[in-house]
């Protein structure tokens, strides 16, 4: 099956800057979106992940690097010539047209006909919650129909692919929360595919079916949401994605195990297959895989440590505890109300002191990104 | 001020500060407003600080005065007659039907409207495709670059101008002896005479600078996504062209052509120039009837005709243009894509920008006794007569002083209004505001007449203040609204933080908004000199017997062009081309310096788009 849109070694620099806005020397950005897949790129700001969209959408050149969509090559084609419709963060929607005329620009530009084009005009405003609002405003628009608004007029056309340039960023969190849901469910009923761009890691989980963790104009990881969150492949991925707690230290590799000493304690567990002999190596402790225990009650001593309760964040479903091992060590671990309630309210006290213990299995080795001469950071110069 | 309130108000006892206190309800408000006494409404405007109503007064004031007043003074001569010279205090409509039974005058106005709404229709036509070039096709950062290149030339004297294109196509010019060198014609062809395209193409060129910053102004101000987000929609570059920016900027154009349309209506001096005595545009047929006929009756009935005929045309231009609502705020973003064929066209128009004044600096360097080519030898001693020239020094020295007093008051009174009015709402902003940018939609050909008319009936003799006076009108309204746009484009909350922090209104206002508004300041209080330094059609009319720079240069011109001229529009050239560049060096680099420094603070790659 050909791939809806396929990104090839895509590398981008600008005159005159001594580095790639995106790519690096030794590789460019590639990726794959299958038909109806909900597609993220996630990363902090300046990492490359806008620059890929308008890439895709035709507003930036890439230095190098194809684009191909439903197997072929629109590289060289402009914007008016892609099967693409963009929802832009600015909204851009037109301020002299009304909200009606807005949407059915797109299909102005195409010659459907006026019949035609009225009734689809009144669909995609309807699938948005707009419906028979055509002869607004948008200056009578609000925030959030000024987003539905530039949605509408972007489905209308029925693109092959759906690009959104962080549309929610301008919402507030219960519109947004709204929108994600809204969105999923557009996705659901038109089958469309979408590449969506957020530097919101909980707003990639809610929606995507697969995720693109981009740092410095590269991708690091691409990976469904929970195996993002199970099996984070770089330190940067797990702290990005707040994965749980990283912990760095002297490493021995065995064949299927690795074994990590740090000077508060050692950490063993199973080597996964992509972490090559060379690469520098730390350890992530999934937040809500470790447990709180009275340090008498340790079921495990190879495999707890403890230490003082430094901070209790409740979240509206867990407790976040942060339980302080060292100078150099805070182990933190995600407790449920119930959990709570069985260890005793003694556990949530600042400067009790309490252990905290894993599972081997549930350590992941992840290739560090901080180390020094390694990872994506010094091979982004040129 | 809430406490000037409280004691007027039962506001319950009020603990620390009047500030925390409970606002008082809408009818204590009317209560207070109803039973104030002098004292205390004089006491709670001093409160008002920054927001005091009586700061846009004198400015207002200014322009009723020196404008309004007069302006009825004109309406009420249009309705008596001159006999023998002297105005008859005696009620009549004769003036009006004389307007209307001979052909001459109505089909003069019909004419000129016709002719200047042409030539000011070609002059947006032709700045259109520049200033979309530089608003959307030239980096923002260069943005800049190309403007000065662009509005250089408006600082340079509109006479010397009009002057620089005698030189190209008058009957001694450039084409002409090209034309008789090789044969083609023996006697010299009139290119400027009122029908001829050399009048049309002088106005596109005089004109130019002031439409390219009102096309600009609107185009640069539009979304830049908008234009992605119409050919990702599918449109071709044309149909977004048609569709998205025509409509946007469609305001601006209408400005340019209204802008354009006004001086132009208003210019008597260079059809005169170069239409000789063929040249009538209907401002011409105005000042006839206060120079040589002295019908100041019917000269006032034209003039009143004038200003109620652009009236209508405002109306209707307005109400065809609607008004484009601005949506939401957005980023900058700039993808540079390259268009051959505007950058060419771009460069031509500067190619015709900057010939005329090249070739005049050239002519002030040759060693001929006629002004004109062929080019016979290098000499620098016209230069040195101009310094000679005792005449030229003196109406050189009035008009600085001129425009200096003209400057100082207009920018004080006119950031004074500025303060106020970005922050008032409602009406009383409307009022202002309207007040003060009037005399920007008259021509000044009829606040001229006006001024003097009004002088004449009060019995006031004309003198160097009248001349600063009619300055004063016309750049309090520039600067005004150069520093209104600027401080409006503040963020408020920076002055509020300093309140925050303990700073008194008039203290954060000084401390964090003025440095701030100073490029606007300092570009408005240099628009305004050159205006002055510049202004003809109004000084000509309003000079007791003092002589400013544009008075000589217009006489001299008038009489003979003698190779002088090209020596003083050479020195004045380069005088305005480095007051420009000094007043922009300090406007921008603050800004500059400021812009930098953040780039520097920022971690690398956060300025680009992620």
């Amino acid at each position: 099956m050909t791939a809806t849109l396929k990104c090839t070694e895509l590398r981008k620099s600008y005159p005159g800057q001594d580095h790639y806005a995106l790519g690096t020397e030794t590789s460019g950005v590639s990726f794959e979106v299958q038909k109806g897949e909900l597609f993220a790129l996630l990363g902090p700001s300046g990492c490359g992940k806008t620059t890929t969209l308008r890439i895709v959408g035709g507003f930036v050149e890439p230095t190098s690097g194809t684009v191909e969509i439903e197997g072929v090559d629109v590289t060289d084609r402009q914007p008016y010539e892609r099967p693409t419709n963009t929802v832009f963060q600015s909204y851009a929607l037109f301020p002299h047209m009304r909200l009606g005329a807005n949407v059915a620009y797109g299909l102005k530009m195409e010659r459907v006909p006026r019949a035609e084009r009225d009734r689809r005009v009144k669909e995609a405003l309807e699938l948005v919650g707009l419906a028979g609002m055509e002869r607004r405003r948008i200056s009578e628009l609000s925030g959030g129909q000024q987003q539905r608004a530039a949605l509408a007029r972007a489905i209308v056309k029925r693109p092959a692919l759906l690009l959104l340039d962080e549309p929610l960023g301008a919402l507030d969190l219960k519109l947004r929360r709204q929108m994600q849901d809204e969105l999923v469910a557009l996705k659901r009923s038109t089958g469309m595919t979408f590449v969506h761009v957020t530097h919101d890691q909980e707003e990639a989980c809610a929606i995507a079916d697969r995720i693109a963790v981009m740092d410095q104009g590269v991708i690091v990881q691409i990976d469904r949401p929970e195996d993002l969150y199970r099996a984070p492949r770089t330190s940067y991925v797990a702290s990005f994605i707040d994965a749980g707690t990283i912990v760095r230290g002297e490493a021995k590799r065995h064949s299927d195990v690795v074994e990590l000493a740090h000077p508060d304690l050692v950490l063993r567990g199973t080597r996964p297959a992509h972490l090559h002999d060379h690469a520098d190596v730390a350890a992530v402790l999934p937040r809500d895989r470790v447990r709180v225990a009275m340090p008498d009650a340790v079921p495990d001593a190879a495999n707890a440590a403890t230490g003082t309760v430094e901070r209790v964040i409740f979240t509206g479903s867990a407790f976040n505890v942060s339980v302080r091992v060292s100078e150099e060590l805070e182990i933190r671990a995600a407790l449920t109300v119930d959990e709570v309630a069985g260890l005793g309210e003694e556990v949530l006290r600042q400067d009790s002191r309490v252990a905290v213990h894993w599972a081997p299995e549930d350590v992941v080795f992840v290739q560090d990104s901080e180390a020094a001469g390694q990872g994506v950071a010094a091979g982004a110069r040129v | 001020m809430a406490s000037s309130r409280d004691t007027a108000t039962n506001a319950p006892a009020v603990r620390g500060g009047g500030a925390l206190s409970a606002p008082p309800t809408q009818g204590d408000r009317k209560a207070a407003r109803v039973s104030l006494p002098l004292g205390r409404l004089i006491a709670r405007l001093r409160h008002r600080g920054l927001e005091n109503p009586l700061l846009p007064l004198p400015a207002v004031l200014i322009v009723a005065v020196g404008f309004f007043v007069p302006l009825v003074i004109l309406a009420v001569y249009s309705f008596w007659p001159t006999v023998n010279g002297k105005i008859v205090h005696d009620w009549t409509l004769g003036n009006y039907t004389r307007f209307f039974t001979q052909e001459t005058y109505w089909r003069t106005l019909l004419r000129s409207f016709l002719f200047v709404g042409i030539a000011s229709a070609i002059t947006v036509v032709l700045t259109f495709p520049f200033a979309y070039f530089v608003a959307t096709k030239v980096r923002p950062r260069r943005r800049l670059f190309w403007v000065l290149v662009a509005i250089i030339p408006f600082w340079t004297s509109y006479l010397i101008r009009v002057f620089a294109w005698l030189n190209m196509f008058g009957d001694e010019g450039l084409l002409n002896k090209a034309l008789q060198a090789i044969g083609l014609t023996s006697s010299p062809i009139g290119l400027f005479g009122f029908d001829k395209p050399a009048i049309v193409i002088t106005f596109v060129y005089l004109l130019f600078p002031l439409a390219f910053l009102t096309i600009y102004i609107a185009i640069e101000r539009m979304n830049p996504a908008m234009l992605e987000a119409s050919a990702d929609l599918g449109a071709k570059p044309w149909r977004s062209l048609t569709t998205i920016t025509l409509p946007i900027a469609r305001t601006g154009l209408v400005a340019g052509f209204i802008f354009s349309f006004i001086s132009m209506m208003g210019d008597y001096a260079t059809p005169q120039l170069i239409g000789g005595t063929n040249g009538v545009l209907y401002s011409n047929l105005i000042i006839n009837q206060f120079n040589n006929s002295m019908q100041w009756g019917f000269g006032a009935t034209l003039a009143m005709l004038l200003l109620v005929s652009i009236f209508l045309l405002l109306v209707v231009l307005r109400t065809a243009a609607g008004k484009v609502e601005a949506v939401g705020e957005y980023t900058m973003g700039f993808t540079h894509r390259r268009a051959p064929f505007l950058l060419a066209y771009s460069l031509l128009y500067l190619v015709f920008l900057y010939t005329p004044p090249a070739l005049l600096v050239l002519l002030a360097f040759n060693d001929s006794p006629q002004s004109g080519l062929p080019f016979v030898g290098f000499t620098t001693h016209w230069f040195s007569d101009v310094f000679h020239n005792v005449v030229l020094v003196d109406s050189l020295w009035t008009s600085v002083q001129v425009a200096v007093s003209a400057v100082i008051v207009s920018v004080v009174l006119g950031t004074l209004a500025a303060v106020q009015i970005s922050r008032a709402r409602g009406k009383l902003r409307g009022f202002n505001l309207g007040m003060i940018a009037v005399p920007l939609f008259l021509p000044p050909v009829v606040l001229g007449l006006a001024i003097i008319i009004g002088l004449n009936a009060l019995g006031i003799e004309r003198g160097l203040w009248t001349i600063v006076a009619g300055h004063v009108i016309i750049t309090l309204p520039v600067v005004t609204l150069m520093v209104l746009v600027r401080l409006e484009g503040l963020d408020r909350n920076q002055e509020l933080a300093a309140m925050d922090l303990g700073a008194r209104p008039w203290r954060a206002f000084f401390s964090i908004s003025v440095p701030q508004a100073l490029p606007g300041i300092v570009a408005g209080a240099m628009i305004a000199f050159a205006m002055s330094m510049d202004e003809f059609i109004l000084t000509f009319l309003v000079t007791g017997s003092q002589q400013t720079l544009p008075l000589y240069i217009f006489g001299s011109l008038r009489i003979r062009v003698t190779p002088d001229l090209n020596a003083i529009s050479a020195l004045m050239l380069g005088a305005s081309f480095l007051l420009l560049t000094l007043g922009v060096l300090i406007a921008i680099g603050r800004d500059r310096i400021r812009r930098r420094e953040e780039v520097s603070r920022l971690p690398a790659g956060v300025g680009l788009p992620s």
